[in-house]
């Protein structure tokens, strides 16, 4: 079916419960009652609750990012890392110069002790502050899977397994590359009807991306410099009058060749989106979000801008704005790139992780004092990426890989703790897949359950966001109060 | 030799291939996209405007196959037709960009070094003015598939390595594929990008690096899944077959050990970045044979056994033939030319049709990149004039050429004659696309992108340029091209502007001016709903009768409204 993109909002919500008896037809009748009642309970929440999405795109390396560090792992991490090249990417131990940063999660894991990438001390400060939890080894599966079942190829495994574009893609959407619609954007069209404004429901400050597109509602982009109007869009126009000024007409009229159709109608939705958000955005700087601090290049101890974190001051302008923009459920998309480290990964993941804890340490502070308003508990942050990294090394770099380690955080996480069994530190383990790359423990279809439930959506809502949590017993991995 | 002489000479040429081609009696046949003559032996025939364009036409065939048309690219194709332009252009020789670069870094003040700027110069003078459009055509749509980008800094600080990325891409163009993998699998830049270059063979716990491996297969060559001809992906059990495993990639990753910057000797200096020769950003990277993986090497189902001498070049070998007879190739790779010449959703007969010129050129010779493009800019589909208004027609303008159309169309010039362009990357304020600078290896945007949420998504389509447009791109584009059209674009002084002498000499006759921009930019494609929108819009515009300056205000503001007007419809957006 064809959605007009600006759908007043009482069109939106009978399209909406149209859609939600339509994509549950199959299930039995007393599903879909529950799903329209429990649609009809969400109309309205009185609290107000956003969650970033934030990419780290190429696929981070989580073997240098979070780290067992008890001696066993260790020796066996700086065995395998430790390849004799100049630029080797086997970090320093604890206590050295530059060495990996003790974390000491509240839920023990025997015989195993954990750090930081030595970057990331801003991070490890909230996670100790307990807003920030680790969820061990999580990635794309279509259910839960052994090794031998993926070595016989005897469940059915991800497809495109290692591909940049698919896994980042199946990551947002369970879809490899040509995916229709992504689980944030799912969320959104089960919750939209909590704000007066569909358009400000998924909101990427970083692009396009699949995560935040519903089968109903689009995702809105918008850049660091707020709503930009078209210029000569009302007025008049190299002469023409305000009158016979036909731009508008032009570039957002009804067109029947389907390119032209689409064009016109995003030129539709940032007109219209433009006016509100132009006065709905709070300012950046004094008497608004406050700007970040530059943050320290950990290779050459310079300063310089934090252009993630300005993405997300670029967030935290539009939650301050909630009230007027008439959101209750809000999800957002930023990212950072260059985390394909084949090459010089000890220099580059090194600033780059420095940026992903500035970035988030500073919007864990903002969020503490939004106009005066504490909402960290209503915001919650999750990372994800392309893929984990092979455990063993090229020299210098790491290569594609599956299950990886991510970051959670805000007031509702419960933090201060590692989620799920820890890897082993080695090779031809029982999740090693190839080269140290890993099976992972949790599906991304567990991962983003777990933050749906908290978000508000019902079960049968959250098995209508993600399809594949009905091949999982546990669907919520307890990570968030 | 006057053109009607021209013409009469190609006719009889053209008529002449025809019959070489199997000749016979034509009949017509009725397609999703429209009648087309087909020969008695079943092939299509060449339509009638492939031999005899008429100025439409040829406009619409100069959207395709050069950065935009103008009067006098059209007045050629008109006088010669399709073929003899293609056979023209294929003569034409080539204007490297590193020679640009190497001028301009020879008169760079001392302490300065090369930067992205003056590749954009040399791209920008050369797309507005080049008489070899087509290899610049061709160059820029494979530069989005063989991808290499100034945004990593291991390229953008030495753009050098662009230029002659570029260069070579532009080489190979009308050569042969084969010739053009090997190329781009040796040029330093991929080397850099795609971290091949000093990449060590096995030993102890290290591994050799998979980056060039896997995307040499997965995006310049053979893609992910065993594919039909008509480029359609062979279904088996139910599911699409894998080319290539992770253990085929792990054995493709030893062949590319032991290559590094070329220079005069081969020695560990050197291999890790020492010592570098002058010449190193051109030259083909050399093998340092210490460096290469004498393992046994199994990939595609080949076994390449363990050496007891290593052999780069050996290896290599074995592994480009090993890609470059994959059945894929022809499929794969053709489908994104059309997609990125001619339309976003190709026919899978179309495609099959191609992927048939890319096997075999009609000499028995595969990979030969002339016969690929004929069959992709003379086929039924790219020339049928019916297709035109199908709803599910033609492919998104992206900003690069929706630039290059108004340079063209305009005969954009420069005083300083360096064309001082600069990053356009920015989606807000400018257009949101620079040449050479792709996000990742994954280029500007994929050739399967679907928009979600749309009518092109409902109808199973793909749109790969919609992934740049979203609120804010749109913005940038229409606020950027408002400023360009009538104060030029290049740096504080504007550098680049149109000449419009030929359009304000028609703003007394709205009619003749429209007339003329909806040829060049739009190959007389224009609705009447948009065409009296902007005549009424131009007519409200008075031209006083005194006041000399009032007049060439006026005169000014017509022509700055067409040509806005014109470029900011939906209708130019969608190349058709």
């Amino acid at each position: 079916m064809t959605t007009k993109p600006n759908a007043s909002r009482r069109e939106f919500l009978r399209a909406a419960s149209v859609l939600s008896m339509v994509g549950s037809a199959a299930a039995p009748f007393a599903l879909n009652l529950a799903t329209i009642g429990a649609a009809a309970a969400q109309t309205a929440p009185s609290d107000y609750k956003a969650i970033i999405c934030l990419f780290l795109a190429g696929g981070n390396d989580h073997g240098n990012t979070v780290l067992a560090t008890d001696p066993t792992s260790w020796s066996e991490y700086a065995r395998i890392r430790t390849t004799g090249d100049a630029s080797s990417i086997a970090l320093p131990a604890v206590g050295l110069p530059g060495g990996v940063l003790p974390i000491v999660p509240r839920t023990p894991q025997v015989g195993r002790s954990f750090a930081l990438h030595p970057s990331m001390q801003a991070l490890k400060d909230v996670f100790d502050a307990g807003r920030v939890a680790v969820i061990a080894n999580v990635g794309p599966l279509i259910m839960p899977t052994t090794l031998q079942e993926y070595k016989a190829s005897s469940v059915k495994l991800p497809p495109k397994l290692f591909s940049h574009n698919d896994q980042q893609s199946l990551w947002q959407s369970s879809r490899p590359e040509g995916a229709k619609s992504g689980w944030g954007g799912r969320m959104g069209d089960l919750l939209v009807a909590a704000n007066a404004a569909p358009i400000f429901t998924a909101i990427s400050v970083s692009g396009n991306a699949v995560f935040l597109s519903g089968q109903h509602i689009n995702q809105y982009q918008v850049s660091n410099s707020g709503a930009v109007p078209i210029a000569g869009l009302a007025g008049s126009l190299f002469g023409a009058s305000a009158g016979a000024n036909p731009l508008q007409a032009i570039i957002s009229g009804d067109r029947a060749n389907l390119f032209e159709r689409e064009h016109a109608a995003v030129v539709k939705r940032s007109i219209a989106a433009q006016s509100v958000l132009s006065t709905g955005m709070v300012v950046a700087g004094p008497g608004g979000i406050p700007n970040p601090t530059q943050y320290t290049n950990p290779n050459t101890a310079t300063l310089s801008t934090n252009s993630l974190a300005v993405q997300l001051q670029t967030v935290a302008r539009i939650i301050a704005g909630r009230s007027a923009l008439g959101a209750k459920r809000q999800i957002f998309f930023v990212s950072i790139g260059g985390f394909d480290s084949h090459d010089n990964q000890r220099v580059n993941q090194a600033d780059l992780l420095a940026r992903v804890a500035h970035a988030m340490a500073y919007f864990d502070t903002t969020m503490s004092s939004v106009q005066g308003a504490d909402l960290r508990n209503q915001v919650t942050l999750f990372t994800a990426s392309d893929f984990g990294r092979t455990f063993t090394s090229n020299g210098d770099g790491t290569d594609h890989g599956w299950g990886s380690h991510h970051f959670v955080m805000g007031g509702a996480v419960k933090g201060k703790d590692i989620y799920g069994s820890f890897p082993v530190t080695s090779l031809k383990h029982d999740h090693d897949v190839g080269s140290g790359s890993l099976l992972p423990q949790f599906s991304v279809d567990q991962y983003g359950a777990t933050l749906a439930s908290w978000f508000g959506l019902s079960t049968t809502q959250i098995a209508d966001v993600f399809p594949g949590i009905s091949n999982f017993s546990n669907r919520n991995l307890g990570f968030m109060s | 030799m006057l053109s009607s002489q021209i013409r009469t000479a190609c006719l009889v040429a053209t008529l002449l291939a025809i019959g070489a081609c199997g000749g016979g009696s034509q009949s017509k046949t009725a397609t999703p996209y429209g009648s087309v003559a087909t020969l008695s032996n079943g092939a299509p025939a060449l339509p009638q405007n492939v031999i005899s364009p008429t100025a439409p036409q040829a406009s619409r065939f100069l959207a395709q196959s050069s950065f935009g048309a103008n009067t006098k690219s059209i007045d050629e194709v008109v006088a010669n037709g399709l073929i003899s332009w293609i056979d023209r252009q294929f003569l034409k020789p080539q204007t490297l960009h590193r020679d640009y670069m190497a001028a301009a870094k020879a008169s760079l003040p001392a302490g300065k070094v090369l930067g992205q700027n003056e590749f954009f110069e040399s791209f920008w003078k050369q797309a507005a003015t080049g008489d070899d459009q087509l290899r610049q055509r061709m160059a820029y749509a494979m530069s989005q598939i063989f991808v290499v980008s100034m945004q990593d800094n291991g390229i953008g600080e030495n753009p050098m390595l662009a230029a002659s990325f570029y260069d070579t891409l532009g080489a190979n163009a009308f050569g042969n594929y084969r010739t053009l993998l090997e190329a781009v699998a040796l040029h330093p830049a991929m080397g850099v990008y795609l971290t091949s270059l000093h990449n060590e063979k096995e030993s102890g716990v290290r591994t050799p690096d998979e980056n060039f491996a896997r995307e040499v297969m997965q995006l310049m060559s053979i893609g992910l899944s065993e594919l039909n001809q008509d480029g359609s992906p062979k279904i088996v059990n139910g599911a699409p077959v894998e080319t290539y495993s992770s253990a085929d990639i792990r054995g493709m990753a030893k062949v590319f050990t032991g290559w590094s910057w070329a220079g005069s000797d081969k020695s560990v200096t050197r291999f890790y970045g020492g010592n570098a020769d002058p010449e190193r950003e051109s030259n083909p990277m050399q093998s340092y044979p210490q460096y290469h993986s004498t393992a046994e090497k199994a990939f595609l189902g080949v076994v390449i056994p363990a050496q007891s001498a290593p052999d780069p070049a050996g290896t290599l070998k074995v592994a480009l033939d090993r890609l470059f007879n994959h059945p894929n190739v022809g499929p794969f790779i053709g489908r994104q030319l059309i997609q990125r010449l001619v339309t976003s959703n190709p026919s899978p007969a179309y495609v099959a049709r191609v992927a048939a010129a890319f096997t075999d050129n009609g000499q028995g010779v595969r990979g030969d990149m002339k016969a690929f493009i004929k069959a992709i800019l003379l086929d039924p589909e790219a020339r049928s004039d019916d297709s035109v208004g199908n709803v599910t027609a033609g492919k998104l303008r992206e900003p690069i050429l929706r630039l290059g159309a108004w340079l063209r169309a305009f005969n954009a010039s420069a005083p300083s004659n360096q064309f001082l362009f600069r990053s356009m990357d920015d989606p807000l304020y400018s257009l949101g696309q620079s040449p050479m600078r792709s996000p990742s290896v994954f280029n500007f945007y994929r050739p399967g992108y679907v928009p979600p949420n749309t009518s092109i998504a409902d109808a199973n389509l793909v749109a790969p340029e919609m992934q740049l447009v979203g609120e804010t791109s749109i913005v940038g584009y229409l606020n950027t091209i408002r400023d360009i059209i009538p104060n030029g674009i290049g740096g504080s002084n504007r550098d680049v502007k149109g000449d419009y002498t030929n359009e304000l000499a028609l703003t007394d006759t709205p009619e003749k001016l429209l007339d003329r921009i909806n040829l060049l930019l739009m190959a007389n494609q224009m609705s009447a709903t948009l065409r009296s929108q902007i005549l009424a819009a131009i007519g409200s515009v008075v031209i006083p009768t005194s006041d000399p300056a009032a007049v060439t205000a006026a005169r000014k503001n017509r022509v700055s409204l067409a040509i806005f007007l014109t470029m900011a419809s939906p209708e130019f957006l969608v190349q058709k």
